[in-house]
């Protein structure tokens, strides 16, 4: 008689953590086989996914930042531009998409900027 | 380029990579948020597992990693894989948080300046794993989704799935039959510390 397992048996064996049957001490392949399954669902078990709070500010950080750094090259461009964000940050940046936070408008405004764009990064930094 | 260009079932792990990070790079957001979903669980896991931080503190060091992942991809060229420089970029974050903290030593303190601990080799065999569920067929990539990495009980994904229990247990074991099928080019070794 095969007392031998299907490897769908394995895998249930391994996704469940039941007892396997006692066969399986005694027959190398089947112990092999169940070793690989094992191996499996303990990989799929180390790695759970990362807090959906985090990874939706993570996508969303991309068009804000993406946006902002359209900004600052428009504004590198025209001059009209600056003269607008000078006088009235909030409903630029609200046209740029972007929400208008003190730490973005004192980023952006000429006299609190930077030139590694340090305080861009860190304005942004604070979307997350 | 367009994500929409990419192949579902991509086994090419590189060049699937590489194509995401031009497409961001090129103002792609759909591409931005599958990088996300690729990597910000192993991202995560390097944080609270490998290295073991507090999970306030791995949200810091989650928000500093993506933000310098955006502002480095403009000098990802492909030399290397996309993997392998997001898995440096979140050691040196996490390292930088010890140099802050000046908490060094309170992990396994690493061989050299720059070197994985153990448990990232861990998480990277593990992210092998997490990639080739995304190559299976939807219901067997929900499934699976739920039962491990959600760490849904069966009677939980079978309420989510609204399917019998042992529909469910049957769907599991045969999803992981496919799993291992897809890994058989790449095997799967048992994680160090376990089934030695």
């Amino acid at each position: 008689m095969n007392d031998h397992l299907e490897p769908e048996e394995f895998a249930e064996i391994a996704a469940t953590r039941t007892v396997p049957p006692s066969h399986v001490a005694g027959c190398e392949p089947c112990a092999d086989e169940l070793k690989s399954f094992l191996a499996l669902t303990s990989r799929l078990r180390a790695m759970p996914d990362a807090p959906e709070a985090l990874s939706e500010r993570a996508r969303i950080y991309y068009p804000r930042r993406r946006a902002l750094d359209d900004l600052v090259a428009s504004m590198a461009m025209d001059p009209a531009l600056r003269a607008r964000l000078a006088r009235d940050p909030a409903v630029v940046l609200r046209e740029a998409g972007l929400e208008p936070s003190p730490e973005l408008i004192a980023a952006l405004t000429d006299g609190e900027r930077d030139d590694s764009g340090a305080g861009l990064r860190l304005a942004a930094s604070l979307w997350f | 380029m367009s994500l929409r260009s990419i192949p579902e079932a991509v086994v090419d792990e590189k060049g699937a990579d590489d194509e995401l990070a031009h497409a961001c790079i090129g103002g792609d957001a759909r591409a931005w948020d599958e990088l996300v979903r690729r990597y910000g669980s192993y991202v995560y896991a390097v944080a609270t597992r490998a290295y073991r931080l507090e999970p306030q503190v791995a949200e810091d060091v989650f928000q500093d990693v993506w933000i310098r992942i955006y502002d480095g991809l403009a000098r990802y060229r492909g030399d290397g894989t996309l993997r392998a420089w997001i898995r440096q970029v979140t050691i040196s974050a996490c390292q930088e948080h010890f140099r802050r903290s000046k908490k060094l030593g309170v992990v396994e303190p690493l061989e050299e300046a720059g070197a994985a601990p153990a448990a990232v080799t861990d998480l990277d065999e593990a992210l092998d794993v997490r990639l080739a569920v995304n190559r299976l067929s939807s219901p067997c990539r929900s499934t699976i989704e739920m039962a491990f990495f959600d760490d849904l009980t069966q009677a939980e994904t079978a309420r989510r799935l609204g399917a019998p229990e042992g529909t469910v247990a049957a769907r599991v074991s045969r999803c992981l039959r496919r799993l291992r099928e897809d890994l058989q080019e790449k095997p799967v070794q048992p994680p160090s510390g376990e089934m030695r």
